[in-house]
């Protein structure tokens, strides 16, 4: 652990029942950096994300996070279980970011571009209208999207598009971490280029620390640092992405390398 | 610019001790494939070493672990990173990175760069990790373009579409662009005529004389005679003579 | 008990707590001290909605049991009860809850705003300003200001507790987005006290206005969703908006028509099968002050025949 570790994660562990989605997970994260967390359906790296991204409640393991220094609280490593949930879900609003897989359950349908753009500041006390809107128009040509269509409601957008806004109403209040769920998944592959493109200048401009959960090797190799390779829970191998690709040591990982389809 | 490695000639800058490499393929029964072992090397700044022994022998897997992308099944790699030694096969991804960033670099046959990004910026990007401003790095980027003989009409562009050539030569500026103190070169000048061979023979040249210790696959006799310091032959720290000399 | 003095024309003898077998105000003791004991609560968080056991009243849901079961609560046999609705006197709801109360309490009715110790209100707030020393029972439909964005109870309990309002924030963003100003005209969202985000009941935001720093004890029954609130008297109470977008209160180009009133609640009545309009006062008893203080509504304005309904008496 260093003096800028961001997160840390020690042994979590999450149960359904008597069976474990995931055990014994543990790395730190700094700033400025990706991990991919990589395998199949039923690998546990969706749960693990969600017991991060604090959306289910660990069973074991502990997460610390060292949250922006204020001036007001000393700066260093938090114990996640140790915040209250007033505070933990400012900090999932301020300093996280999650972007979720589909993007209709990351967005508001029912309110226009702009509203889900701006959204998190209106709920940090934004009061100004005009403000909140130049904001939001700023973010969406960032994620380039047409400013004009700030007043168009989500449904109007295409997936790729439904994506990019997920991924601006997430960064508008400038976070240092972002939670990705498979976030290309189901787009075309054209899309799905332009996204990766998007997220690796966002990641590299902003010096964003991310975790993306993906089954795609791809999108690993793409934008990740380092990553981590689950298979029935357990993390089999982690470590440098280009190393982990190409000189899988775990069988799971080999298997998982070599069924990747070239075109 | 980075200063510091400015190196006087003796100083080392890469250290291997023991290394060796076998890969065990789990999906093939767990079959062993040795590449080399017990393999010692040491390489000083201003040295460019070039490897030797026949195809198949590991020179790229060798180099691939002294870049990191490869993990060593025994022994270290270590190599000067700032003021201190890094041992490669111990660190964590991020000093990898870090030190892929600022001292070690890596120019390979095949051009491996993120699709859709043009020419450039895919040049620029090592220097503008080093924290130098765009404007700067794309100068310098430019500069080095042109004495490639890159067309300025290309620059602009992804290089998915070159030929194999002008994607070679993108992949030498890109891997030489930053002073890093040591360079990894695997058939830098693949693909390239006479002409354009000896401009990266020329830019070998230099990199040697400032004192980065390189360490590089030539199949070109030509090149190999211009720019090499001495040769390392794997023959040795094969799977099969080791063998035979311990039988013997 | 019978106040031999009454200057007002509305004094009626007491009647009898046990008339038809019923408990003084209709609810038996326990209940009413159940309930005091939540407008307690509530009165201590201006704005909260403490839930109570709403009980089965005569009459259903959507009429005013809320209301009702807080006015049975407080009202004291030397308490006079006025009792509005879209701020009239004489309306079928207002002139059958006053009935019951005056059956089950005995207690004096009336229909002068400044003669009322509580009155009880359906959308709308009198035009007077109230004074130290009354209370004003509103009847609620819904008590959660959150309800159409977020249904989900658990869920809104959470965001008030955190105080997390953006939801109804993003809500006026796209009224001004999609409509280019806020399209709430009734039951218009307030912050109260600096903390809680409460719905004023369905009053025109017009009234809005009067509910900030009322001399008044301001009470909120809902009936059907079983929950109470309450603003205490001089509280700061604050209607939601922008900077750029400031809260405005709707305004007429007309006056009253019947006593020239330019600045209260203007009704629009047709008054013939020609289809001729007349603006008065929604507010019956304010309007027939100024009527009878000698008001003149503006040239050119017929006043109808059968306007003001009579001052009742109660039953």
């Amino acid at each position: 652990m260093n003096d800028d570790t961001l997160l840390s994660v020690r042994g979590v562990g999450k149960r359904f029942g008597a069976r474990w989605a995931c055990r014994d997970v543990s790395f730190d994260l700094h700033p400025g950096e990706v991990l991919a967390v990589v395998g199949e359906s039923g690998s546990g790296k969706t749960t693990l994300l969600n017991l991060l991204a604090l959306r289910l409640a660990l069973d074991e393991g502990s997460v610390h996070y060292s949250p922006r220094p204020d001036g007001s609280s000393p700066g260093g490593l938090r114990d996640l279980a140790s915040l209250s949930e007033a505070r933990q879900r400012l900090l999932s609003r301020t300093e996280w970011g999650f972007v979720d897989q589909h993007p209709r359950d990351g967005l508001r349908m029912a309110v226009s571009a702009g509203a889900n753009v701006a959204e998190r500041l209106m709920l940090l006390g934004g009061e100004h209208y005009g403000r909140l809107r130049a904001t939001a128009r700023d973010w969406m040509s960032r994620v380039e999207l047409a400013e004009d269509r700030i007043d168009d409601l989500p449904s109007r957008f295409s997936g790729g598009m439904q994506q990019r806004l997920q991924i601006a109403r997430n960064l508008v209040t400038g976070p240092r971490l972002v939670f990705m769920d498979e976030p290309t998944s189901g787009l075309d592959v054209s899309v799905q280029a332009r996204l990766l493109d998007l997220l690796r200048s966002l990641v590299d401009d902003l010096g964003l620390a991310c975790i993306v959960v993906t089954h795609d090797l791809a999108v690993a190799r793409l934008l990740a640092h380092r990553m981590l390779v689950m298979k029935d829970g357990a993390v089999v191998e982690a470590g440098l992405t280009d190393r982990v690709l190409d000189d899988p040591h775990h069988p799971y990982t080999q298997l998982l390398v070599s069924s990747v389809l070239m075109p | 610019m980075n200063p510091g490695f400015c190196q006087s000639p003796t100083q080392t800058l890469v250290r291997v001790r023991g290394l060796g490499k076998t890969f065990v393929l789990h999906n093939r029964d767990g079959v062993e494939l040795p590449v080399f072992s017990g393999l010692d090397m040491e390489v000083a700044a201003g040295e460019c070493v070039v490897l030797s022994g026949p195809s198949g022998c590991g020179k790229s897997s060798l180099m691939r672990c002294l870049y990191g992308n490869y993990a060593p099944s025994a022994g270290t790699v270590e190599l000067r990173h700032g003021a201190d030694w890094l041992d490669l096969s111990a660190a964590s991804p991020r000093e990898v990175i870090d030190a892929r960033r600022r001292s070690v670099g890596y120019v390979s046959q095949f051009l491996r760069v993120i699709p859709r990004i043009p020419t450039l910026d895919l040049v620029a990007e090592p220097l503008r990790r080093l924290g130098l401003a765009r404007t700067l790095a794309d100068q310098q980027a430019r500069e080095l373009l042109e004495r490639l003989a890159l067309p300025e009409r290309l620059w602009h562009l992804p290089p998915a579409t070159f030929s194999g050539g002008e994607q070679q030569r993108v992949n030498v500026a890109r891997g030489l662009i930053a002073p890093r103190p040591v360079l990894l070169l695997d058939e830098p000048t693949a693909s390239l005529d006479a002409g354009n061979r000896q401009i990266v023979v020329d830019l070998i040249g230099r990199a040697r004389d400032r004192g980065a210790a390189i360490i590089g696959i030539f199949h070109d006799a030509e090149v190999r005679d211009a720019v090499a310091t001495r040769s390392f032959d794997l023959g040795p720290y094969r799977p099969d003579r080791t063998l035979e000399e311990a039988a013997s | 008990m019978n106040s031999a003095t009454a200057a007002s024309a509305l004094d009626q003898p007491p009647m009898s707590e046990q008339q038809g077998g019923y408990n003084f105000g209709f609810l038996d003791e326990q209940t009413k001290r159940h309930i005091r004991r939540a407008l307690l609560k509530a009165v201590a968080i201006p704005g909260y909605q403490v839930p109570f056991g709403s009980r089965e009243m005569p009459l259903p849901y959507g009429w005013g049991t809320g209301g009702i079961q807080v006015t049975a609560s407080i009202i004291g046999r030397d308490d006079v009860l006025k009792v509005i609705d879209q701020g009239s006197d004489g309306t079928v709801n207002a002139v059958n809850i006053r009935r019951f109360f005056a059956r089950t309490t005995g207690v004096r009715t009336t229909t002068l705003t400044a003669q009322a110790s509580i009155i009880q209100t359906r959308h709308r707030i009198p035009e007077k300003p109230l004074r130290d020393g009354q209370i004003l029972v509103f009847q609620v439909p819904m008590p959660e200001p959150l309800f159409r964005l977020e249904p989900r109870r658990a869920q809104t309990i959470k965001l008030h507790a955190l105080a997390e309002y953006g939801l109804m924030s993003v809500r006026l963003y796209e009224d001004i987005a999609q409509l280019g100003a806020i399209a709430r005209t009734y039951d218009y969202p307030v912050q109260v006290n600096g903390r809680y985000l409460m719905s004023p009941s369905p009053i025109p935001k017009f009234d809005n206005p009067k509910l900030n720093m009322s001399p008044a004890l301001q009470l909120f029954g809902a009936g059907r969703e079983k929950r109470l609130y309450a603003v205490p008297p001089y509280t700061p109470v604050h209607s939601l908006a922008f900077e750029d977008h400031p809260f405005e209160v709707q305004r007429w180009e007309q006056a009253c028509g019947l006593c020239g009133s330019a600045d209260s609640f203007l009704d629009e009545v047709i008054v013939d099968d020609a289809g001729k309009r007349l603006f008065v006062c929604s507010d019956s008893d304010h309007c027939r002050e100024r009527s009878l203080a000698g008001h003149q509504p503006a040239a050119g304005v017929q006043p109808d025949d059968a306007v003001t309904p009579p001052v009742e008496a109660s039953a």
